[in-house]
């Protein structure tokens, strides 16, 4: 029960990220075309343009930070864990799992505290508040750590490792 | 050693070693010394939002996307066409094919493995069912996706760009004629195992066949012009010129080759901001690694302590090279940029090489890295696609990274071969 009621709202929580992901990559695309046609067309470069795409981006790529540890699209070395035995390779999957949640918690919890101290400030050019940048801290936090309590709690059994995907 | 140096080193490769994610492996090291040292767990958060906050790292996703949309709206298989026409009556001429699609789609994209894949995805069949080795068929589709970290515009480039605080259109010059010379180097790899095996060669094109597939690839072969040309006339940034490529290639598969839907723009999407996130992130959590390492000034004492043993600078590029090369077996070759670039910046400036020329030898090393075993991404991409084994897509892939070898030894002893079009930047 525990664990179904886990995986639904990973599932949930995976449906509203990639949600937020499509808008938020379309805005960040639109505010540099957009910047692009009005320097060129009109002769006047806007100057809220790259503030917008700048947030859209590390909420998009901090998101997507998060949902990696779900859909294990992190790039990592398992050598180690193809050569041990499948109890004590899962052993250690448990143990990285339990690594992921300390640093998802630590992050949400430093990144709630950085939202706090600077929620007066604003940003330069379109004037948001801050917060709305610095809380993509905790949040992405709080989904990794999430993300990574979901894994050990429903004990996946090891399969060979996602191969790391397209980059750079 | 102090503590905080004992996290940063031996405390993060048995973290990369029992296999934690790259990313999380820098993250918990860092952690671990903000625990250990008491600083303000704030640090963590900061550092992460402001690996984030850089105009010219928000070109890496659309770079990303334009290669996504450039696949899922067929330009990659018409300029597949296009270089097909031009080369194939070649000695190995499905080899050739395969080289330039990819010199061509790298000029697009600037990404290894987007190359690799919207490459490998038609050629790695298509070979095969011509009579070539499966193994080799895939290592040199592996081979010649590397190149687009080369060719300009790249994403490697732009990374170290701000990394060492130097011009990215002047770094992306400095790799036009390495990755040109690597292609070459490829060209003889393909003819010589051509003439091996006695591959059959195919039937020159006629006119009226270039002419139609230079006619169905116009859309494809303009946009390499239309972002390097607007980079490089000053129309427009290396950032704005990736967000231009997503417009135009998007504008390409909706209404020209028609093989884009708006409902298939989630999904496409999604597919680049996975890929670019597995960039991103691990720049954005070694935010905080590099505030760490500047505080220890481990960067520094690396860079006099190698100074002051070392007195020769090629003997100081050789060794750079062996071990850019045998990390890259073990580490993410954007990680090994982050991570290390501080250090190599201090050893580059003690021993007086040009800030550019040293981008374009760190970057083809990034290049070999991504191709060669054992964890060599766009190894993995090739693998994905042709559903071989490591060990055999590494024992075909030999003869081309030891290619790609000699022309790291020629970018690093032969300035000039990367410095070559500066003036014109």
């Amino acid at each position: 029960m525990v664990k179904r009621s886990i995986t639904c709202l990973s599932e949930w929580l995976v449906r509203l990220v990639n949600v937020c992901v499509v808008i938020l990559a379309g805005v960040m695309l639109a505010a540099i075309g957009w910047q692009v046609s009005l320097r060129y067309l009109f002769n006047r470069p806007p100057s809220w343009t790259e503030e917008l795409a700048l947030l859209c981006f590390t909420w998009t790529m901090l998101l997507m930070l998060a949902l990696g540890v779900r859909q294990a699209f992190h790039a990592r070395i398992d050598l180690l864990l193809d050569r041990l035995p499948g109890p004590w390779a899962q052993r250690l999957e448990n143990l990285i799992g339990l690594m992921t949640l300390f640093f998802g918690g630590y992050l949400a919890l430093g990144g709630w505290r950085y939202m706090v101290e600077t929620a007066t400030s604003t940003s330069a050019a379109i004037a948001y508040p801050i917060y709305m940048l610095h809380g993509a801290a905790p949040v992405c936090g709080a989904l990794v750590a999430w993300f990574a309590l979901e894994l050990l709690v429903t004990q996946p059994q090891r399969q060979d490792a996602a191969l790391p995907e397209l980059s750079q | 050693m102090s503590i905080t140096a004992w996290f940063l080193t031996a405390g993060f490769a048995a973290l990369m070693a029992i296999g934690v994610p790259f990313v999380f492996a820098i993250g918990l090291s860092v952690v671990a010394v903000l625990i250990a040292v008491d600083i303000p767990d704030i640090l963590l958060p900061q550092t992460l939002i402001g690996g984030t906050q850089s105009f010219s790292l928000l070109g890496i996703p659309f770079f990303m996307l334009a290669g996504e949309l450039m696949t899922a709206g067929g330009l990659s298989r018409r300029l597949i066409g296009v270089a097909d026409v031009f080369v194939r009556h070649l000695p190995g001429g499905m080899g050739h094919v395969t080289i330039l699609a990819a010199v061509i789609f790298a000029a697009i994209s600037g990404s290894a493995p987007a190359t690799t894949a919207a490459i490998g995805a038609i050629m790695i069949p298509a070979m095969i069912e011509r009579g070539y080795d499966a193994g080799y068929a895939t290592a040199l589709s592996v081979s010649a996706g590397v190149l687009a970290p080369l060719i300009p515009p790249s994403i490697a480039f732009v990374i170290w760009g701000v990394i060492a605080e130097q011009s990215i259109a002047k770094l992306f010059l400095s790799g036009v004629v390495p990755g040109l010379v690597m292609a070459a180097a490829l060209v003889v790899v393909v003819a010589l195992r051509a003439k091996r095996d006695k591959l059959p060669r195919l039937p020159r094109a006629s006119w009226a066949e270039i002419r139609t597939a230079v006619n169905d690839g116009k859309w494809a072969l303009l946009a390499p012009l239309i972002v390097l040309g607007g980079i490089y006339a000053g129309v427009f940034t290396p950032t704005e010129a990736a967000a231009v490529a997503c417009f135009y290639s998007l504008a390409v598969g909706l209404w020209i080759e028609r093989r884009i839907r708006w409902s298939d723009l989630p999904r496409i999407i999604l597919a680049a901001m996975k890929i670019s996130a597995i960039v991103m992130a691990i720049i954005a959590v070694s935010g905080g690694f590099g505030v760490l390492v500047a505080q220890e000034q481990l960067a520094t004492k690396m860079a006099t302590f190698l100074g002051d043993n070392i007195q020769q600078k090629w003997v100081m590029l050789l060794l750079l090279n062996v071990a850019f090369f045998l990390l890259a077996a073990v580490m993410d070759e954007i990680a090994i940029m982050v991570i290390l670039g501080p250090m190599l910046i201090a050893i580059a400036n003690k021993f007086g090489i040009d800030p550019i020329h040293f981008g374009a030898i760190i970057v083809t090393n990034v290049s070999i890295g991504m191709a060669a075993p054992p964890i060599g991404y766009c190894l993995f991409v090739g693998m994905a696609i042709s559903g071989l084994s490591l060990a055999r897509v590494a024992k075909a892939i030999w003869p081309m990274v030891v290619a790609m070898l000699v022309v790291l030894m020629l970018t690093t002893y032969v300035p000039g071969f990367s410095l070559a079009f500066q003036k014109t930047a």
